[in-house]
């Protein structure tokens, strides 16, 4: 079970280049986009209100045209949110039969996903460039904007490098945990040489550097957080009516 | 173009030089290869030459180095502007996510205008013969293509100077001499200087213009590559591999070549034989008769990774029957490594089924103790300090009677006994390779899986690791996946070739290795096989390794 959770969330975490209306869109709006859904998430009070906002992850796909994006993603999260709306229900303090027990657990589920589907989605198609150079113009120090371009490339890389030494070592009868220790010298290599990697191209040498990567279009930035927004004035709507 | 002069260096907390007045010149446009056995000294050299010492491995160093006019002691940041520097592992140094960033990213930190910085990029992978990956992921390439990539990336910082250590230890023979062919067109067309770490003399001997061989620290032989010789080699000891050629002339004792240079040999045997009309070597495979059960059955197995739109298994049918030793051969991307991970229960299959052991692999548990593994990693297999405890602690977990006497029984058949208190992230990469095989034997496994076993090797290593399983193989069902055919020639007696995914061939290694034309598989043939099918016509059960060519031709 656990190795399929790691293997579906490196999954849902790999980035994908293709050229579509999310992965262009211009990575500002994303941001407020993500902020916008986040705020309206929070807002739910009421059943049908968390489910409207599970729409946006449903409108971001189709911005991809590829549906087996929001499959992917569904698949990293389900188990957890699974479990989170469970356990929500079973330590109500209403008691578990009880129907509003129920429908508080549901309602959180739903928010949680939304959120967890959304971020997912949206940094799928985000090239992480595009997130170092809004933090560089924010005025966030080079190194710690580039480590997130690092971060990206690396989480696959060591949830890879997990997946192969848990089956060794599942072989041998180890428990799971037991795999962490392998992974961690392993990691620190990779992490090692990848900082010597950095030195030798000559990252941090000048504090000017250039991107050639653009931040993204407005159009299709804007029309996602239109979207969003809507999705907010919604569940305002909803939660004011029931 | 490069200088290093009285150079001493030692780890910090070490006691030991592990470089001793090193000394010697490469100069401009010149291909230099630094050669020598595990341990020597060589990755240290090149990483003072390239500034990463003593910036990330700190300890004592003395001398003077000078890389295209930079005093590398003195200036080691700015290095990067003349010299490029290539690691082994070409995944590590892709660092963003697609191709276009990946080769922009040295020029964007020199703060270049975007003309230069995309003229550039377009350029180095122009030069690599790379400019179709241009729109690819860096997730999606393979070996072949990263190491392309990773060179383009260094080449767009346009070096005077290009060191590059153990660039051909994930490649394929073919894809290694094609690297090295292009490495040799910088030098001739661009003016670059080239130094490569390698261990293969076989790989580098058409493309050096200088050796530079290198043990316990010290330089113990350095000249053009015209004055290498058997005889040199021999009178000055120099640790290095004979070429297959090499080898063929010793075990012919054919003394008038022995002072010839060993980048002329090949063609000289070659010379020496004689078109022969041979139909048989000699069969010494006798099938083992009767009934035996299989215990690898895969049906129909496609497999595709997320995220991808290809195939990387098309229609997988395979039977492999108990004690039957396999190797899968194929060029890098061929499935390989997926093929093994599927047989491991690391990976599902996208459609198909697959039976190990008469369980599906995913159920790892019922397959506790009756597989072992030995991932191309095999650090990934480590959960103890100490080479005595990491095998012991397998045996305990493993529920063996006497976990001690069989840790102790082990680890004299791997060759371990002497390293047993050793911690195991201070072994060489050849004794870590040993330990996960000592490990995966521990239990008396029915099948043991290798995943490129002879990765990282230097040739004494390489030769260690063949023996021991050598020793093995009798009471086990071996499945080596690698892309290297002299491992599978001499360990197993049945070979699976596969390309693009597909099972080209199946069947005895003596047979198939003489029927197939592996060139045109790209990997190269090793030049026994080469020379046989040359100069014995119709032959179809030949020599598998250089002995057995060298008895050949005497008899």
């Amino acid at each position: 079970m656990m190795l399929w959770i790691i293997d579906k969330v490196r999954t849902a975490l790999t980035f994908s280049k293709e050229e579509n209306a999310l992965s262009i869109a211009h990575i500002v709006f994303k941001i407020c986009s993500i902020a916008v859904i986040f705020a309206a998430s929070i807002t739910a009070k009421t059943l049908l209100s968390s489910i409207i906002v599970l729409i946006y992850p449903v409108v971001i796909t189709y911005f991809t045209k590829r549906a087996k994006v929001l499959l992917e993603a569904l698949e990293a999260v389900i188990i957890p949110i699974t479990l989170l709306i469970l356990f929500t229900w079973l330590l109500s303090p209403e008691g578990v039969f009880n129907i509003f027990s129920i429908l508080r657990a549901l309602i959180i589920g739903s928010r949680v996903l939304a959120i967890a589907l959304t971020l997912l989605i949206m940094f799928t198609y985000t090239n992480p460039l595009a997130i170092s150079i809004l933090l560089e113009k924010c005025k966030v120090p080079i190194v710690l904007s580039q480590s997130i371009i690092l971060t990206w490339r690396l989480i696959p890389l060591v949830l890879k490098d997990f997946l192969e030494s848990f089956t060794s070592i599942k072989l041998r009868n180890y428990h799971i945990w037991e795999a962490l220790i392998p992974l961690t010298a392993v990691s620190m290599e990779r992490a090692f040489r990848v900082s010597e990697t950095l030195y030798v191209k000559g990252f941090g040498w000048t504090t000017r550097r250039t991107y050639i990567v653009s931040l993204g279009r407005r159009k299709e930035g804007l029309l996602l957080l239109i979207i969003a927004i809507l999705m907010l004035l919604a569940v305002f709507v909803i939660n004011n009516i029931y | 173009m490069i200088e290093v002069e009285n150079l001493w260096f030692k780890y910090e907390g070490s006691r030991d030089w592990v470089l001793k007045n090193i000394n010697f010149k490469v100069g401009s446009k010149e291909f230099a290869v630094i050669m020598g056995p595990n341990g020597s000294g060589k990755s240290t050299l090149v990483r003072i030459m390239a500034g990463l010492i003593p910036k990330f491995h700190h300890g004592e160093l003395r001398g003077n180095v000078r890389v295209g006019g930079i005093d590398v002691l003195k200036k080691p940041e700015e290095v990067f502007k003349v010299a490029g520097f290539i690691f082994e592992d070409p995944e590590v140094q892709l660092v963003t996510t697609t191709v276009r960033d990946e080769v922009s990213f040295g020029p964007c930190n020199l703060g270049l205008s975007k003309e230069e910085i995309v003229k550039r990029a377009k350029w180095s992978l122009e030069v690599v013969k790379g400019a179709h990956l241009e729109d690819r992921g860096t997730f999606e390439l393979s070996l072949g293509e990263m190491q392309k990539v990773v060179l383009a990336s260094v080449l767009s910082l346009k070096p005077k100077v290009l060191v590059l250590d153990e660039p051909s230890v994930f490649l394929e023979t073919k894809t290694a001499s094609r690297l090295y062919s292009l490495l040799k067109d910088l030098t001739t067309k661009l003016g670059i200087t080239v130094v490569v770490v390698e261990h293969e003399l076989d790989r580098v001997i058409e493309y050096a213009d200088r050796i530079i061989v290198l043990d316990k620290g010290r330089v113990i032989w350095q000249s053009s590559v015209e004055n290498l010789t058997i005889r040199n080699i021999e009178a000055s000891h120099i640790p290095v591999p004979l070429p297959e050629a090499a080898k063929i002339v010793k075990l012919l004792k054919n003394e008038r070549l022995y002072g010839e240079s060993l980048t002329r040999l090949t063609k000289l045997v070659e010379q020496d034989l004689r078109l022969k009309h041979v139909k048989h070597y000699y069969v010494d495979y006798k099938e083992i008769k009767g009934f035996r059960k299989n215990i690898v059955i895969l049906e129909n197995v496609w497999f595709k990774y997320p995220r991808t739109l290809t195939y990387v298994l098309k229609n997988v049918n395979l039977n492999i029957r108990d004690k039957e030793h396999v190797g899968i051969l194929g060029p890098n991307g061929s499935g390989k490594s997926t093929l093994i991970k599927i047989l491991i229960g690391l990976l599902k299959p996208t459609r198909g089924s697959v039976e190990v052991l008469g369980v599906n692999p995913r159920n790892r548990r019922k397959l506790v103790g009756k597989i072992g593994y030995v991932p191309q990693n095999p650090t990934l297999t480590f959960t103890s300090p100490t080479v005595f405890d990491e095998v012991f602690n397998t045996a305990k977990k493993l529920k063996i009677p006497n976990p001690e006497e069989e840790t102790e029984n082990v680890l004299k058949i791997t060759g371990l006994d002497s390293y047993r208190n050793f911690r195991v992230l201070e072994l060489s990469y050849g004794l870590r390779r040993r330990l996960s095989i000592a490990t995966a034997l521990v239990s008396k496994p029915k099948l043991l899986i290798l995943d490129e076993p002879a990765t990282y090797l230097d040739y004494k290593a390489k030769e260690n690791l063949i023996r021991i399983l050598e020793k093995i193989r009798k009471n086990v069902t071996l499945i080596i996946a690698s892309q290297d055919p002299s491992i599978i020639t001499r360990l197993c007696n049945m070979m699976l070739v596969l390309d693009k995914g597909t099972i080209v061939a199946y069947g005895l290694t003596r047979k198939l290795i003489y029927a197939l034309n592996l060139a045109d598989l790209n990997i190269e043939e090793p030049l026994i096989i080469r020379l046989t099918k040359k100069f014995f016509k119709q032959i179809s059960y030949g020599p598998l390794s250089v002995e057995e060519f060298a008895e050949m031709i005497a008899k």
